[in-house]
């Protein structure tokens, strides 16, 4: 069985880089998609415009969400995710350089599964993407999700 | 005719004289004893009646006018007496002697009746006793009447000066005839000249401002139906044209058939009052509306400062993350290629993108430890300090530290602000202990400046108290990185929250001789200080 994708929504390309090395680092094996704003992150999940034949359809294993993005923002995203039967039980991880605690509690108001700030030290997150992918990719249980596309 | 002729006549008798032998001294004894008899019997009545006259006051004057018929009649028996001496007309003198007779027999018998009512008349003496008992008691009763007056006067006086001073007037309404008296004073209050209010039915409404008239003219017909006290504040408009205020007060009186008749109460000019109660509400509204201002002032601030914070929290570390990231990347892929000065230069972009990350983390905690809500609760301050205590010593446990933390200290104050506070002054105090094998930290309170203050004290480096008072400005350090790693934003934090509860914070050191931090929380403050 080929491995889900993980979706990172994510506008920084450094930002981008730098994760999608961490996680490489971290032997996570599974593809990442990379879309760069709140609307693209919406269609690749619903297979909409750009998006509208993407196969397999199936939802990715995990969401990486950054909080500050072009169009539509990450809590926006969220609550459009969690509002729609068809994704309302993906899991999300916040990935953030945000720590203001109005944006924790809203995240998780919004129904995120998880908060992670990106530290500066790249060690750091290093090990912050390590422990990501053993907890999301390897330890946890995702939910039957019942999918509509395919 | 016959019998008139014989009562006139001489009728045969001899005149009187005869029996007196005509002995002319005799004769002449008789004539003039009887002429003065007569004279002084005509003269008596005339002077009793002069007298009656005079005095009308006389009780039983009627008697004397008896007694003056009865004396004239005796006097004309007299000069019939000597009438008769040479005439002999003894029928005549019988029939005079007869009325003189009747008259004195009846004068007699009133008298006898009248004798004892003359008895209840007093006499002189008692007159004059009775006379001066009742010019004593007059003048007892004018006098106390002068006294009576002159103690009305001077109430009088009281009441006017009284009503003057407190710029007061008392009125008198007679409700059944429709009439009211003022005193001078009201009038003076009303603007009027003393003595010229009159009940025409124009002056009251003329003199009251006409958007008031209706409420009091109610008040009064409420207080008159059901007799509760009159109590009513209006404006009125003096002669001159000029607005007052008045306050009003009456109590209802009523007949005997308790029908309210009267109505009496005062009139107080409180206008200054009012003025000034308008002054008050106009600061307090121009105060509000400062006050309002100021909030809306602070709020776009503080909400300016948030998005400061935001944009500094994810704007400002996103480049030091990539800086960071891609020094690392490239000592990971190139690292063959790089000799060691190239890689020491890129240990040194690493430790400085480090360093500048934990100086935006700790300008984000000041900012918040200022925007954040004061939830002010009384805590164990001494458990706080143990446990971030322990913290300290987790991380490094082979210091040798000894803590000395007083028991049950507590504190009012906002607990997650506080630990902030407490955390900066201990890790102060475990980094300028770092360089000595051991230590002593202490936390507790005590008497400092005049106050009860918290303190936390250590026996490290200390710091000149020359620089004390650039201690708690953010980014004042007073020792190199190198020597104590730090951002200089830690003291600022503190005072932050200390102030921010109304407190205050010191610091007392000198070089090597340890420091020691001390602060106050006003609990009183703790609510005031929010926001």
């Amino acid at each position: 069985m080929k491995r889900r994708q993980i979706l990172l929504v994510e506008d920084n390309a450094d930002d981008e880089a730098l994760t999608v090395r961490a996680l490489k680092k971290s032997n996570v094996a599974n593809e990442i998609v990379v879309v760069r704003d709140g609307v693209e992150a919406l269609d690749y999940l619903f297979c909409e415009g750009a998006f509208a034949g993407r196969e397999p359809r199936a939802l990715p294993r995990v969401m990486l969400l950054d909080l500050k993005l072009p169009k539509l923002d990450g809590l926006r995203v969220l609550r459009r995710v969690r509002a729609d039967e068809r994704t309302r039980l993906l899991p999300v991880v916040i990935l953030s350089s945000s720590d203001e605690e109005e944006d924790r509690i809203q995240g998780y108001s919004l129904g995120a599964n998880s908060y992670v700030r990106k530290p500066v030290n790249f060690e750091q997150f290093l090990t912050a993407a390590a422990h990501l992918g053993l907890y999301w990719l390897v330890l946890n249980e995702p939910p039957v999700i019942r999918n509509n596309n395919g | 005719m016959g019998s008139f002729q014989k009562l006139l006549g001489s009728g045969g008798f001899l005149p009187h004289g005869f029996c007196y032998a005509w002995n002319s001294g005799l004769v002449w004894l008789h004539v003039v004893s009887d002429v003065l008899i007569a004279a002084a019997y005509f003269v008596i009545p005339m002077v009793l009646l002069w007298f009656l006259r005079k005095r009308a006051d006389i009780p039983f004057s009627w008697i004397f006018v008896l007694f003056s018929v009865f004396i004239v009649a005796c006097g004309a028996t007299h000069l019939l007496e000597v009438w008769n001496l040479w005439h002999a007309q003894y029928w005549f003198a019988g029939a005079v002697k007869a009325i003189t007779a009747g008259a004195s027999v009846g004068t007699a018998v009133v008298l006898t009746y009248t004798a004892p009512r003359f008895l209840q008349v007093p006499n002189l003496s008692e007159w004059c006793k009775a006379n001066a008992d009742l010019e004593a008691r007059i003048a007892q009763r004018t006098k106390d009447l002068r006294e009576a007056n002159d103690a009305l006067r001077q109430n009088r006086e009281t009441l006017g000066l009284a009503q003057k001073a407190a710029k007061m007037g008392v009125w008198d309404r007679d409700v059944t005839a429709g009439r009211s008296t003022w005193t001078t004073e009201l009038e003076e209050v009303f603007g009027l000249q003393p003595g010229t209010y009159t009940d025409n039915s124009q002056m009251w409404p003329n003199l009251m401002h006409p958007d008031d008239l209706p409420a009091v003219d109610k008040a009064v017909a409420e207080s008159l139906r059901d007799g509760s006290e009159f109590s009513s504040e209006f404006r009125i408009i003096r002669p001159d044209g000029k607005q007052r205020w008045i306050s009003a007060r009456g109590s209802v009186i009523r007949d005997g058939e308790g029908r309210p008749n009267r109505m009496v109460g005062i009139d107080i000019d409180i206008t200054e009052q009012k003025q000034a109660q308008e002054q008050i509400r106009s600061l307090n509204a121009s105060l509000e509306t400062r006050v309002a201002d100021r909030t809306r002032d602070l709020s776009n601030a503080n909400k300016e400062l948030e998005s400061f914070s935001y944009s500094v929290s994810h704007d400002l570390r996103a480049p030091l993350r990539t800086i960071d990231g891609f020094s690392l990347a490239l000592l990971e892929d190139c690292g063959g290629t790089l000799d060691d000065v190239g890689k020491e230069h890129l240990q040194r972009i690493r430790a400085a993108t480090q360093r500048m990350g934990a100086l935006i983390d700790d300008l984000l905690n000041l900012s918040r430890v200022t925007r954040a809500q004061l939830n002010a609760q009384t805590f164990d301050l001494s458990a706080m300090v143990n446990s971030v205590a322990q913290e300290l010593q987790a991380t490094q446990p082979e210091r040798q530290i000894a803590w000395r933390i007083a028991p049950a200290v507590f504190a009012t104050g906002d607990a997650r602000l506080l630990r902030v506070a407490i955390e900066n002054l201990l890790n102060n105090a475990w980094k300028f202990t770092s360089k000595h094998p051991t230590a002593t930290i202490e936390f507790g309170r005590t008497e400092n400046r005049g106050c009860s203050a918290y303190f936390v004290k250590d026996d490290g480096a200390g710091f000149d108290p020359a620089y004390a008072d650039r201690l708690f400005g953010p980014f004042q350090r007073l020792h190199a990185t190198a020597e104590f790693p730090g951002t200089g934003v830690g003291l600022a934090t503190v005072q932050r929250v200390i102030h921010r509860h109304g407190g205050r914070v010191w610091a007392e050191s000198a070089v090597d001789q340890g420091a020691t931090f001390y602060f106050t929380l006003p609990q009183a403050n703790s609510e005031g200080a929010k926001g």
